[in-house]
């Protein structure tokens, strides 16, 4: 059967697939018995009731970046929005969480316009994790 | 099993193959290029007996007379008919319509566009099942009333309406009752004269016909005539202009009479795989039924799912042809009125699949269904964060 056109990009059905990064973080702590949850930050945005919800885990140490995992409840767009932030936020410094714009996401995503509000549900979350990192004071 | 397995026969079916050969052998025909409305020569009148014996096929169908039949192009436009040119014909007796807010949109906007011409239009709404009760149709009547419109089997989930009940009422008051029957026809048994319906209107493409046909049951003895909406060669008693598409019709007459012929052994065979598929997929922690459990129709099985989202699930159900069962096709759409009108959530709404089954449908491609439903949300659900997740 010829399908005349796919409604999403590649990109979006293999991040769709793979969901890279999807997840709780597990609060593991180091070998040597500090609080497992002292460096973990976690983010939210939006409403399920509205479509999109999306909350972003990360684990900061030395204003980097060591892991973040994401649980989205979304479209497929949104979907692989999350799964490519999480690729691309991993191992950068913590500034990087407020920069991250909705539009970088919607080139790479070949993005309908009337669906750049759930972008900006995504670069909510992690301002919003950002700003769990900020106000612990230990920046 | 070749993917992606069709499961949306309510929004269309194949073209039986024994319909495709009458169209196929009515385009090769020599005589058969006439105008069936051309009678003064052979080649007209060839074509006209061919439409006329189409026009006997469909109205058998529904026990009704064939000079009760008039042609259409698809169940869209006889609702138009219906509906636009009963009211304007019957204006001076009412200007009040009764409906339902889970009738199909070629009914809604019908009713809405004569609210433009100032006519009052009543919209009824179901129970928590789907069911229009019979005695909510009665007690909107008014002596303004000129008009019911009440669907027989709803598209989206698939119930059936008490169209006998209701149609004794309007008979009763003496108001006109139109049914649309798109997805009844060749499923359930229509007697129009039993049923007490007035105006019926039928689609070729629902029952293995072709598109681009349909036809409207006119019951010429309590209504004479509708307005018409198309004005030209006066074709079908001049009630609907325009050169009758003979291989069109012939498709319809022959879809219908097979109909006619499967019916029973079609619905049992249907309905086995529709509950094969409902104990499937009634397994998944979260997956509702929606409409009545018992009053449904054979093909249709409308499911909304907890914790998932509606567009996401659509796409992991990509190697099932399924329906989203709701308006919502695009990121702007509303949820489903019908849906809503049950009270399903947006959210549930835009979570619902409608499977739909046809002849062709077998045990083996339902089992996949199911697979697929239940890896779908398994996917969502692993990767959506907990309801109501709070964070430190």
């Amino acid at each position: 059967m010829t399908v005349s056109k796919e409604p999403y990009a590649p990109i979006v059905a293999e991040y769709f697939e793979r969901v890279p990064l999807a997840g709780p973080l597990d609060d593991r702590g180091d070998d040597d018995g500090a609080d497992a949850t002292a460096d973990l930050f976690s983010g939210a945005a939006g409403h399920r009731e509205h479509g999109t919800e999306v909350i972003f885990h990360a684990r900061i140490r030395d204003r980097r970046i060591e892991e973040i995992r994401y649980q989205v409840f979304g479209c497929p767009h949104t979907i692989a929005a999350c799964g490519l932030a999480a690729e691309g936020l991993t191992g950068q410094p913590v500034d990087a969480l407020r920069k991250l714009t909705p539009a970088s996401l919607a080139e790479l995503l070949v993005l309908p316009a009337e669906k750049m509000g759930r972008m900006l549900v995504i670069q909510d979350a992690l301002r919003n994790c950002f700003l769990a990192w900020d106000n612990r004071g230990l920046g | 099993m070749t993917l992606p397995i069709y499961f949306d026969y309510a929004a269309s079916t194949p073209v039986d193959r024994r319909v495709a050969d009458a169209m196929h052998d009515c385009l090769r025909d020599p005589g058969g290029h006439g105008n069936p409305s051309a009678t003064i020569h052979a080649f007209g009148r060839e074509a006209g007996g061919k439409v006329e014996y189409a026009r006997a096929q469909v109205a058998a169908l529904i026990n009704a007379p064939p000079d009760a039949i008039i042609w259409t192009s698809s169940a869209t436009e006889s609702d138009n008919l219906a509906i636009i040119g009963a009211a304007r014909f019957r204006s001076a007796a009412g200007r009040h319509i009764v409906t339902a807010v889970t009738e199909h949109p070629a009914v809604l906007d019908s009713c809405r566009y004569l609210e433009r011409e100032n006519f009052r239009v009543t919209y009824l709404r179901p129970d928590a099942l789907g069911i229009i009760d019979p005695e909510t149709v009665r007690a909107a009547l008014t002596p303004e009333t000129i008009l019911v419109s009440i669907m027989h089997v709803n598209n989206e989930i698939g119930v059936i309406q008490d169209i006998a009940a209701i149609g004794a009422i309007c008979r009763a008051a003496n108001v006109l009752f139109h049914v649309d029957a798109a997805q009844s026809a060749g499923r359930l048994p229509i007697d129009v004269g039993a049923q007490a319906i007035d105006l019926l209107s039928l689609s070729a493409q629902k029952i293995y016909g072709p598109k681009g046909v349909g036809a409207l049951f006119l019951n010429r003895h309590r209504i004479g005539r509708v307005e018409p909406l198309f004005h030209g060669g006066g074709q079908e008693r001049g009630l609907r202009s325009g050169t009758i598409p003979t291989h069109q019709v012939v498709g319809m007459g022959k879809a219908y009479e097979i109909a006619a012929e499967l019916r029973e052994q079609g619905a049992e065979q249907v309905t086995t795989l529709r509950d094969r598929l409902w104990r499937g997929v009634s397994g998944i922690p979260g997956v509702l039924l929606n409409g009545h459990p018992t009053r449904r129709v054979c093909h249709i099985l409308s499911v909304s799912v907890t914790g998932v989202e509606g567009e996401s699930l659509h796409y992991a159900l990509q190697d099932i042809a399924v329906s989203a069962g709701s308006a919502c096709a695009t990121a702007s759409a509303e949820p489903s009125a019908v849906l809503r009108s049950i009270g399903r959530s947006d959210e549930l709404a835009r979570s619902t699949v409608r499977f739909s089954f046809g002849r062709e449908t077998t045990a083996e491609e339902v089992d996949f269904a199911v697979d697929c439903f239940e890896q779908a949300v398994a996917h969502l659900r692993s990767i959506a964060p907990s309801s109501g997740t709070a964070l430190a």
